[in-house]
C-alpha cells in the first residue's frame, strides 16, 4: 500500500473514532497503530469554557437576537413574534382550565355542606291511631276520628278541633269502639250483712274488660244518675227522703216524713238503708206518734229487722 | 405591526430564517471552535478573548453567509482561522505550549484518582507539546481534526485543499508526531 492509501484508510478509521465508535486495534495494521493511538489521546484533550466566559457569550447572544431566543427552539418556520402569540393562548388556555377546575371543586364542596342539612330525621306522623291519655291530649292538629278496631280493646281519643282562629278545642274524651258504645257498670258498695249481689252481665264489647284497662275507665263504670232513670235517692237509703216515699225500700214509705213528728228514733240510725222498719218502730216507742204498724211494716216480714224492735220502745 | 402567523409565515427555504437558526448555530459551534483556539493559543484568557471576537465577525458578516457555497463549519471555521493569524501578527512571536497552561476544573474531575490526573495532564502536556513542534499546516490540520472535529472535506474547504490531500497531511503529521515523542521519551 502507498502513503495515500494509508492515509485513507487512517482517515476512515478517525472518522469511524470521532463518531464515538470503539477503534479495534486488532484489526488494525500495525503501520496505523501508532497514529491511531495518539488520535485517540488528541481527540481526548477537552478545553471547556469558564463560566465567564460562557456568561459573556450568553450576553453577547441576549444583545444579538433577544432574551427571548432560547437554546433549543424548534424550527418550525414560525417567527419570534408567532412563537409569543401560540405561548399567550396557551397561557389563556391553562388559565380558563384552572377557573373551571376550582369552580367545579367549589360547586361539589357547596352541595356536600348542603347534604347534612337536608338530611332530615323522620318524624313521627300525628294522626289518629295514637291513643292519648285523658287529660293529656297531644294531638294540636285538626284530627280526623276514625274508628278503628284495636285489639286491646276501647280506646279513648281526646280529639281537639283547631278553629280557623287557632283555637284548640278539646272536646269530651269518648271511647271509640267500632260502631257500639260502652255500658255503665253498676258497683254496688260491699255489705257484709247484706247478700252479694250478682253483678249484671258485662255487655257485650266488653265493658268490663275497658274497666280493667284503663283506670279512667271505672269512672265510667260508676252508676250515673241518669242511668237509674230516676232522680236518684235523695237521702241515700236513710229514710229521711222528704216526698216520702223512700226508693231504697218503696215498702215503708207513707208518704209522711219519718221524722216530721219528732226527734228520730235510735231506731233510724241502726238501721242503714233498709231498716225502714226499724224507723217505724221507734216512731212507735218513742214518738208516741202514730202506731208504726200501719199493715204496711213488713219488717218482720222481709227480716230487715233483728231484733231492734226491742229498742223501739214499745 | 402585521402579526405573523403560521398561515402568514414564509414558507421554509433551505436558508433558515436568520434571527433564530444563527443564534442555535452560534451555539451549538462554540464549544468547538474554543477547543480549537485553546489548542493554538498560549493561555486561557487568549482564547477567551479569540472566540468573543470569532463569533462577533461571524454575527456582523451573518448576511455574507452562503448555504449554496458551504456548510456553516467551514464558514465560522474560517472566521476563526483568519482571527487567529491576526492574533498572531499583534505578538511579535509566538511562544510555545507553556507546561504549566492551567487544567480547566472540568478536566481534572474527569480523572477519579489524584494520580492519574498527574498521569494524564503530564501526557496532555508532551503530547501538546509535540504538536507544537510542528508546522504550521501540520498543527492547523491537527487542531481543526481533533478540536474543530472537522471532516477531512471540512478541512480542506477551509484551508482551500482536497479531501485526499488533507487525509495525507494528517497521516505524515501524526507519523512525524509519534516520532517526535518516541526521540523525547528515549
Amino acid at each position: 500500500m502507498n502513503e495515500q492509501e494509508w492515509a485513507q484508510l487512517l482517515s476512515a478509521q478517525l472518522d469511524e473514532m470521532l463518531e464515538g465508535k470503539a477503534v479495534d486495534f486488532s484489526m488494525v495494521v500495525d503501520e496505523l497503530h501508532g497514529p491511531l493511538q495518539l488520535s485517540q489521546q488528541l481527540a481526548a484533550v477537552d478545553f471547556p469554557p469558564s463560566p465567564a466566559a460562557e456568561a459573556a457569550f450568553e450576553s453577547q447572544m441576549a444583545k444579538w437576537f433577544g432574551p427571548s431566543v432560547g437554546p433549543t427552539f424548534p424550527a418550525t418556520g414560525l417567527s419570534k413574534i408567532g412563537y409569543i402569540h401560540y405561548a399567550i393562548v396557551g397561557l389563556v388556555g391553562v388559565g380558563l382550565g384552572v377557573l373551571f377546575l376550582l369552580s367545579s371543586l367549589l360547586s361539589s364542596g357547596s352541595s356536600e355542606e348542603l347534604t347534612p342539612a337536608a338530611t332530615l330525621s323522620p318524624t313521627k306522623p300525628e294522626t289518629t291511631s295514637e291513643s292519648p291519655t285523658l287529660g293529656r291530649p297531644t294531638i294540636d292538629k285538626i284530627v280526623t276520628i276514625t274508628p278503628a278496631a284495636s285489639p286491646t280493646g276501647v280506646e279513648t281519643v281526646v280529639p281537639k278541633v283547631t278553629t280557623s282562629l287557632g283555637d284548640t278545642i278539646q272536646l269530651k274524651p269518648t271511647a271509640v269502639l267500632s260502631d257500639t258504645l260502652p255500658t255503665a257498670t253498676l258497683t254496688p258498695p260491699a255489705d257484709p250483712l247484706a247478700p252479694a249481689i250478682s253483678e249484671p252481665d258485662e255487655p257485650t264489647g266488653g265493658a268490663t274488660d275497658a274497666s280493667q284497662d284503663d283506670p279512667a275507665g271505672d269512672k265510667a263504670d260508676e252508676p250515673s244518675e241518669s242511668d237509674t232513670g230516676s232522680d236518684g235517692d235523695h237521702d241515700r237509703g236513710h229514710g229521711n227522703d222528704a216526698d216520702g216515699f223512700d226508693e231504697d225500700n218503696p215498702g215503708n214509705s207513707t208518704g209522711l216524713p219519718d221524722n216530721a213528728g219528732g226527734n228520730p228514733s235510735p231506731g233510724d240510725f241502726s238501721q242503714g238503708n233498709g231498716g225502714g222498719s226499724s224507723g217505724n218502730g221507734g216512731q212507735n216507742g218513742g214518738a208516741g206518734g202514730p202506731g208504726s204498724d200501719n199493715g204496711h211494716s213488713k219488717s218482720g216480714d222481709n227480716g230487715k229487722s233483728n231484733g231492734k224492735d226491742k229498742g223501739k220502745g214499745k | 405591526m402585521p402579526i405573523i402567523t403560521q398561515e402568514t409565515a414564509p414558507e421554509k427555504t433551505d436558508a433558515p430564517s436568520p434571527e433564530l437558526d444563527f443564534a442555535d448555530l452560534f451555539r451549538s459551534y462554540y464549544r468547538r471552535v474554543y477547543n480549537y483556539l485553546s489548542y493554538r493559543v498560549a493561555t486561557k484568557e487568549d482564547a477567551e478573548d479569540l472566540i468573543s471576537v470569532v463569533f462577533e465577525k461571524a454575527y456582523v458578516h451573518r448576511d455574507q453567509y452562503d448555504s449554496t457555497k458551504g456548510a456553516f463549519s467551514t464558514w465560522l471555521f474560517r472566521i476563526a482561522r483568519n482571527t487567529l493569524a491576526n492574533h498572531y501578527r499583534t505578538r511579535q512571536r509566538r511562544s510555545a505550549w507553556e507546561a504549566d497552561n492551567e487544567i480547566t476544573d472540568d478536566f481534572m474531575a474527569a480523572e477519579p484518582q489524584l494520580e492519574t490526573q498527574i498521569i494524564r495532564q503530564e501526557t496532555i502536556i508532551k503530547l501538546l507539546d509535540g504538536v507544537k513542534q510542528l508546522n504550521e499546516r501540520d498543527q492547523e490540520i491537527i487542531s481543526l481534526k481533533f478540536a474543530g472535529r472537522l471532516s477531512n472535506d471540512e478541512i480542506g474547504q477551509v484551508m482551500d485543499m482536497t479531501a485526499n490531500n488533507v487525509g495525507v497531511v494528517l497521516f505524515r503529521a501524526l507519523r512525524r508526531l509519534q516520532k517526535q515523542l518516541q526521540e523525547h521519551a528515549s
